[in-house]
């Protein structure tokens, strides 16, 4: 199927949610050196071996520091790409079974790469599912291996995590020429070990209202099939200048899940959640896409 | 029969002149005209479904069709029996709507008035979610519900009974269907307003 308006929509909200959280709320933890162990897991694409750091989702785009696009294997440095891919959203690396390296399960992989202390997920699930239907473990105290807990099946997430759905849209006639507003409603559920963390959360998001992201190009997407990194190195501000497509972030309101509401949901007693509601708007002529 | 207007005396009167006579007639019409559209808003509140089903409590239907026709909207949105939601909507509803003469240029023959209206902020500031700080139920009519306060609802009983709560509940997601509320009668309560003065 063709990309249409909302994938493109979702896909760089995304990169804007991640930009704001790793550049503007440094939400990370320095490079530090990763063993990355093989693990049996139910979502390694077939012939790639799955080999995991003890920790999700590294950090793939900075300004402050180097972003590592290699690892070693047995002490023989290897590039992303070259018969491995590195899965940054994931925190691990995928061995092609077929390439040099082999089907080994017991191949000696290290690597030096930051890591996100806030997560982020793009969702479909509605957020009674996401905070009642989950699983969540708390980065990066002693959750190493969590494939090992069941896989995706069990929707495990590793906490504190910032979890976005695109809610609803409408289209509104906005000027002449069949120019419409397209108003996107995006929910994001927060959720999160400490208060801390939570209020840091919702005070950068509600923060960014009235300020505006750029519509990245599908194809300009700096992620590949295995969240691995298309070109190295991926800065999201070289992506973004230039661009003079703009969606205006026209509200944020920010909530909380009352301490007396969380206790009643044994699943989450242990976490603060909170969450953002924010309305996009993008003046666009949805219409042209049906000129023959 | 022939009339002559002097030209310089309709000139010489002023807003100063005839301000007081006329501006009084005008105001008694926006008066009027402000009071039967807030009589018609309170109605259109007080028939909207949404309204009638959140006032028929948690033993009520699902008479709005947000819920697909399952459950009804109270319990959906949380509230604990007993809570009447609405009271303060009405309250904001029926409070009375301040009509201000802005004073105008003593030459000048317009006059203008400032009428407050109850605003959406002030609505939807007023109706927070019962488990939630920060959002609103009456907004969320609007813009989507999430079923987390069906659920925290339903296991109030529970908890308060001493019964523990399950750990992990599968639930039936994305059943809501938005519907305009209080946005749409406030802004057929403006357009009765120049409805009326007309």
């Amino acid at each position: 199927m063709k990309v249409a308006f909302d994938h493109q929509l979702l896909s760089s909200f995304y990169l804007w949610c991640d930009d704001r959280l790793s550049y503007f709320a440094e939400a990370y933890q320095d490079p530090i050196s990763h063993t990355f162990e093989y693990v049996d897991s139910l979502d390694v694409p077939a012939d790639y071996n799955g080999f995991y750091s003890p920790y999700r989702q590294f950090v793939s785009a900075s300004d402050k520091f180097n972003v590592n696009n290699f690892v070693y294997i047995n002490s023989t440095q290897v590039f992303d790409q070259d018969g491995i891919y590195i899965d940054y959203n994931s925190g691990r690396v995928l061995v092609d079974t077929n390439s040099r390296h082999g089907s080994s399960t017991s191949l000696n992989i290290d690597g030096e790469f930051a890591y996100k202390t806030v997560n982020l997920y793009i969702t479909d699930d509605t957020e009674e599912s996401v905070i009642l239907n989950s699983d969540f473990i708390i980065s990066p105290t002693n959750q190493t291996y969590l494939q090992t807990n069941g896989g995706f099946d069990d929707k495990i997430y590793t906490v504190p995590a910032v979890f976005i759905t695109l809610e609803n849209s409408e289209n509104f006639p906005f000027a002449m020429g069949g120019l419409d507003n397209t108003v996107l409603y995006m929910r994001a559920v927060v959720v999160a070990d400490s208060n801390y963390t939570l209020d840091g959360i919702l005070s950068i998001f509600r923060d960014s209202a009235r300020t505006n992201f750029a519509l990245i190009d599908y194809e300009d997407f700096p992620y590949g099939e295995f969240s691995h990194i298309k070109s190295h190195p991926y800065k999201y501000q070289n992506i973004i200048n230039g661009s003079s497509n703009f969606v205006f972030v026209d509200e944020v309101k920010s909530s909380k899940l009352t301490d007396r509401s969380r206790e009643r949901i044994t699943s989450s007693k242990d976490y603060k959640i909170g969450f953002l509601d924010f309305t996009l708007s993008k003046p666009r002529n949805p219409r042209s896409l049906f000129m023959r | 029969m022939n009339i002559k207007i002097n030209q310089n005396a309709l000139k010489k009167i002023e807003n100063a002149a005839v301000g007081p006579i006329i501006g009084k007639k005008t105001e008694q019409s926006i008066i009027r005209a402000t009071r039967e559209a807030q009589q018609k808003m309170i109605q259109d509140f007080e028939n909207h479904p949404v309204t009638q089903e959140i006032d028929s409590g948690p033993e009520g239907y699902n008479q709005s069709g947000t819920l697909g026709g399952y459950g009804n909207l109270y319990s959906f949105i949380g509230f604990e029996e007993g809570m009447d939601p609405l009271a303060v909507i009405r309250r904001l509803l029926k409070k009375a709507l301040t009509i201000r003469a802005i004073p105008s240029n003593h030459k000048s023959m317009i006059m203008q008035f400032e009428v407050t209206l109850p605003s959406k902020e002030d609505l939807f500031n007023a109706t927070p979610m019962p488990w939630q700080s920060g959002r609103s139920w009456a907004e969320g009519i609007e813009r989507g519900i999430s079923g987390l306060g069906n659920y925290i609802n339903r296991t109030s009983f529970s908890s308060r009974s001493g019964e523990g709560v399950q750990t992990k509940n599968r639930i039936r997601g994305g059943q809501f269907r938005n519907t305009k509320y209080l946005s749409a009668i406030l802004v057929e309560l403006q357009k009765n307003i120049y409805k009326f003065i007309q």
